[in-house]
């Protein structure tokens, strides 16, 4: 029996439709990562999980049971709000106690889930504060103590980092995972970040026009993108594409690879360096292909803008019609 | 801006506060000088002619101060307190309806608002006698929440509109039924605005005078005693209980300033 | 959040609603009805016809005029104030705050104060026209005088809620529409009347429907000051109401009272939304 199971899932507001009959299995323990360009109803979808939006059709289903008509409350499952969405008249602890106050666990169980709670993310010495006074890392921990200390189905997580600085972002996915691996539980996971669903997920959804383009991890995603759009969104880098011609294939197909899918330097496709990249030991080149195309390669030497180069494509994908027909 | 010159401003500014505490200071002036300086006199003085608490004993002890004042508070409480019971949760309502709805109810309760007051307290009142309403403190409050309602539901909108959304949803999400939400969460956070607005119809009610005089004259309230007292002439015992009714609501009005805003007071109308 | 709990949300605003309306519109709808009866005859304007010999003509064009002077005052004041409130002053939060107190102070309170105040013997304004030196007034003694009385005592009660909602509208207007204005050359006064003015149309409406509508109401202020002479709708309909000579009459009344806040309503409503 699969955790999650989403089913046909439309959500239309008035005209426009944000969810199209989406299906979607999740499996227990899992760590599903929702990735999506801002504005493709990411939220949307998980607020349709979490009950506090209705579908306009389809169906919710979580540890084989029909929820589609249940409120958040009846659902047993926890979420992690982009704006952490701590209680502003509440001390840290009273936040975290709170679902367990809703649930009317005893005393003595609150107490000790508290304070087991505050240990696992290091907190305990801010107990007592005022959540407005605490630090964004600091809330960042209050709000996934709060959605950990009870035991749900579920955790629904809306880019939970994204208020975060670069620093305390890093650290803070490193904690997640932690997190996930101790309580060996269920995630689903929202984000427009290539680097936290690469290091998170387990596997990948690419949500695109209200549907999954693909699913799988984040390897195969960014490896074997069955679509071109798949392919331009996920990875460090866009794919680059070139008419078939260059390989001798057809004009109305387009090859994809990936910058570190080429030799450069060797004789085959000639283009004209724009401007130079370098991560970490490697550099890349923005490069134009007879000044209509642009590509990005890994170079082999030392490039500079304005140069001329050429490089052979050891791999690419064959796209028709925007969509994958073969991998050579 | 407008180059108002200084001079000017401050000119503006004694001349009103001059005309605004004048009034008021001839209420202080009657009910604490001796009468031959105030009333008994043909041209009364300007300055206090001296000091005497008299009036006021005069007034408690002789003209039943007590009941009208209890009864006041009594109405003015029954009516913040039904104001913020009904009026919190048809805010949060309002807040969560679909534009167009909240706005054909927004207009609805605006125009039952805009009805006046003694077009609908005659008909009432025989109503109420029926339902032995008449002459109550529960009556009159019910009729009251008439002027009240609309304003408090706009006031409280207007707190609940500025609590995030997310704060909602999560205390959905963790376990808490949708009235519990409104009340154990959502309330406190908008806690000030829901004083704001007790304290407000507490003060309307405790000033109302068209209901209180057609549906209370026999158990009046202070509004209603006053007008009586003046009516037969007794200046001295009116202005004792004029000063009971205005102490509170001089202290409501400092307190209360934040919210005496336009933007509130005039409701979802602006939009 | 939606399906059953649409429903709910909904639930939630039926009580307030459906008091309001069960409140207002069912009375409301009686007092026309019973207008146009008499304990022996059906839907006839008898009625209306015996208010005429009772000074119904005179009522409607008093509560006319008052409600017009009152609102003229009110907002020539509350203009002035919220210009001066939207500059930066020493004692500016003192004077906001006192300035305020009218609003809270009962109509009744007012009227007790200016009873006193507009008294022929023993009344304060007599006091200081004789310390500078100029004859007392009896306040009394004509219409003029009358109309006079309610409209200033009433103002001092009103001006201030007029007051805010001005200054409310003054706060959305944006700063660069004057800078750019005064760029233009226009001076103080030209941008007064052709950029503050005109972006202030919405809540000089709202104000004047608000006031408008509690001014066609006035009623504890004329009957204390003034009792039943001269007449107004409002002190006409309470006086048939409380000496029961004849309920019928008072609810023709209340409904000649009613169309005129109808009309106001509509003709500022008209105004608001046409140029
Ligand atoms: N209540 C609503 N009414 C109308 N449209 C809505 C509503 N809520 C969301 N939308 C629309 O649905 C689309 C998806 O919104 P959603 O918030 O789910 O996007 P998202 O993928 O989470 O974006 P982001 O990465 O910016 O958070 C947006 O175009 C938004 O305008
Ligand atoms: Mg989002």
């Amino acid at each position: 029996m699969s955790k999650l199971e989403l089913i046909g899932l439309t959500k239309t507001y008035g005209q426009k439709i944000v969810i199209e009959d989406l299906s979607l299995k999740v499996e227990n323990g899992e760590f599903f990562v929702i990735l999506g360009p801002s504005g493709e109803g990411k939220s949307t979808l998980l607020k349709i999980v979490a009950g506090i939006e209705k579908p306009t059709r389809g169906s919710v289903i979580i540890d084989g049971k029909d929820v589609t008509e249940l409120p958040p409350d009846k659902r047993n499952i926890a979420m992690v709000f982009q704006s952490f969405a701590l209680y502003p008249n509440m001390t840290v602890k009273q936040n975290i106690e709170f679902p367990l106050k809703m649930r009317h666990l005893s005393k003595q169980a609150i107490e000790a889930k508290v304070k087991e709670a505050l240990r696992l993310f290091e907190i305990e010495d801010l107990a007592s504060s005022s959540v407005t006074k605490i630090s964004g890392g600091q809330k960042q921990r209050v709000a996934l103590a709060r959605a950990t200390v009870r035991d749900p189905s579920l955790f629904l997580l809306d880019e939970p980092l994204s208020n975060l600085d670069a620093r305390t972002r890093f650290a803070a996915r490193g904690e997640l995972k932690r997190i996930q691996q101790t309580l060996e539980q269920t995630f689903v996971y929202v984000t427009h970040d290539q680097k936290e669903a690469a290091s998170l997920a387990n596997r990948v959804g690419v949500l695109h026009k209200g549907k999954f383009e693909q699913v799988g991890t984040f390897d195969e995603l960014a490896q074997t993108p069955i679509t071109k759009w798949v392919g331009e969104f996920v990875g460090e880098f866009p794919m680059s594409f070139l008419p078939g011609s260059f390989v001798g294939l057809d004009n109305n197909v387009e090859i994809g690879f990936n910058p570190y899918w080429v030799t450069e330097g060797d004789p085959g496709i000639e283009c004209l360096v724009e401007s130079v990249e370098a991560i970490g030991n490697d550099l890349y080149l923005f490069c134009s292909v007879n000044k209509g195309d642009k590509v990005i390669i890994k170079a082999r030497a030392k490039a500079q803008v304005g140069e001329k180069t050429s490089f052979r494509l050891d791999r690419y994908l064959v796209f028709k019609d925007g969509v994958l027909i073969s991998k050579i | 801006m407008m180059t108002l010159n200084r001079y000017i401003i401050y000119l503006v500014v004694s001349f009103a506060l001059l005309m605004v505490i004048f009034p008021i200071y001839v209420l202080f002036l009657i009910a604490f000088t001796p009468a031959k300086y105030t009333v008994d006199s043909v041209f009364p003085l300007l300055y206090p002619g001296g000091f005497t608490l008299a009036n006021l004993i005069v007034a408690v002890k002789s003209f039943g101060l007590i009941g009208p004042t209890i009864r006041s508070v009594e109405t003015a409480t029954l009516v913040g307190s039904i104001a913020v019971a009904i009026g919190l949760p048809a805010a949060y309502g309002l807040n969560r309806l679909p534009r167009k709805t909240a706005n054909t109810v927004t207009a609805t309760l605006f125009l039952a608002n805009m009805l006046p007051a003694i077009v609908i307290a005659i008909p009432i009142s025989a109503e109420f006698i029926s339902f032995h309403l008449y002459g109550s403190v529960i009556g009159l409050a019910l009729a009251q929440e008439l002027v009240v309602l609309p304003l408090t539901i706009f006031l409280l909108q207007g707190a609940f509109s500025s609590i995030p959304r997310d704060i909602e949803y999560q205390a959905r999400v963790d376990g808490a039924g949708l009235l519990r939400t409104i009340f154990t969460v959502l309330a406190p956070l908008a806690k000030a605005g829901v004083a704001a607005a007790f304290l407000l119809s507490w003060m309307i009610s405790w000033d109302e005078f068209t209901f209180a005089v057609i549906l209370n004259p026999a158990n009046p309230t202070l509004p209603i005693i006053i007008y009586i007292n003046l009516f037969r002439g007794n200046i001295l015992a009116s202005s004792a209980f004029a000063l009971i009714l205005t102490v509170p609501v001089i202290v409501l009005t400092a307190f209360l300033q934040r919210y005496l805003k336009g933007e509130y007071l005039t409701g979802g109308l602006s939009g | 959040m939606k399906w059953q709990e649409k429903y709910t949300t909904f639930l939630f605003i039926l009580p307030a609603l459906a008091y309001m309306v069960y409140f207002s519109f069912f009375p409301t709808i009686n007092a026309v009805y019973q207008s146009f009866q008499t304990p022996v005859s059906h839907f006839v304007p008898s009625n209306y016809e015996g208010l005429m010999g009772f000074g119904l003509p005179f009522a409607i064009f008093n509560t006319v005029v008052i409600s017009v002077g009152a609102l003229a005052l009110q907002f020539a004041l509350a203009f002035i104030v919220a210009l001066v409130l939207r500059r930066e002053f020493k004692g500016k939060g003192i004077f906001s705050t006192v300035f305020l107190l009218p609003f809270g102070i009962a109509t009744v309170v007012a009227a007790f104060s200016f009873t006193n105040i507009f008294a022929t013997t023993g009344g304060y304004a007599n006091s200081f026209l004789k310390v500078i030196g100029l004859h007392p007034i009896n306040w009394f003694s004509n219409w003029w005088l009358d109309i006079f009385t309610v409209v200033v005592s009433d103002s001092w009660k009103n001006t201030p809620i007029v007051t805010l909602i001005l200054l409310a509208g003054m706060g959305t207007i944006p700063d660069d529409l004057y800078q750019a204005a005064s760029v233009d050359g226009a001076n103080a006064v030209k941008r007064f009347f052709h950029i503050t003015l005109p972006n202030l149309r919405n809540y000089v409406a709202i104000a004047l429907i608000i006031r408008g509508l509690s001014e066609f109401n006035i009623f504890a202020l004329p009957l204390i000051l003034l009792g039943y002479r001269p007449v107004l709708l409002t002190t006409l309909t309470y006086e048939f109401y409380s000496t029961t000579a004849s309920v019928y009459y008072s609810y023709a009344s209340a409904t000649v009272l009613l169309a005129f806040i109808l009309v106001f309503f509509v003709v500022v409503m008209k105004l608001r939304s046409g140029q």
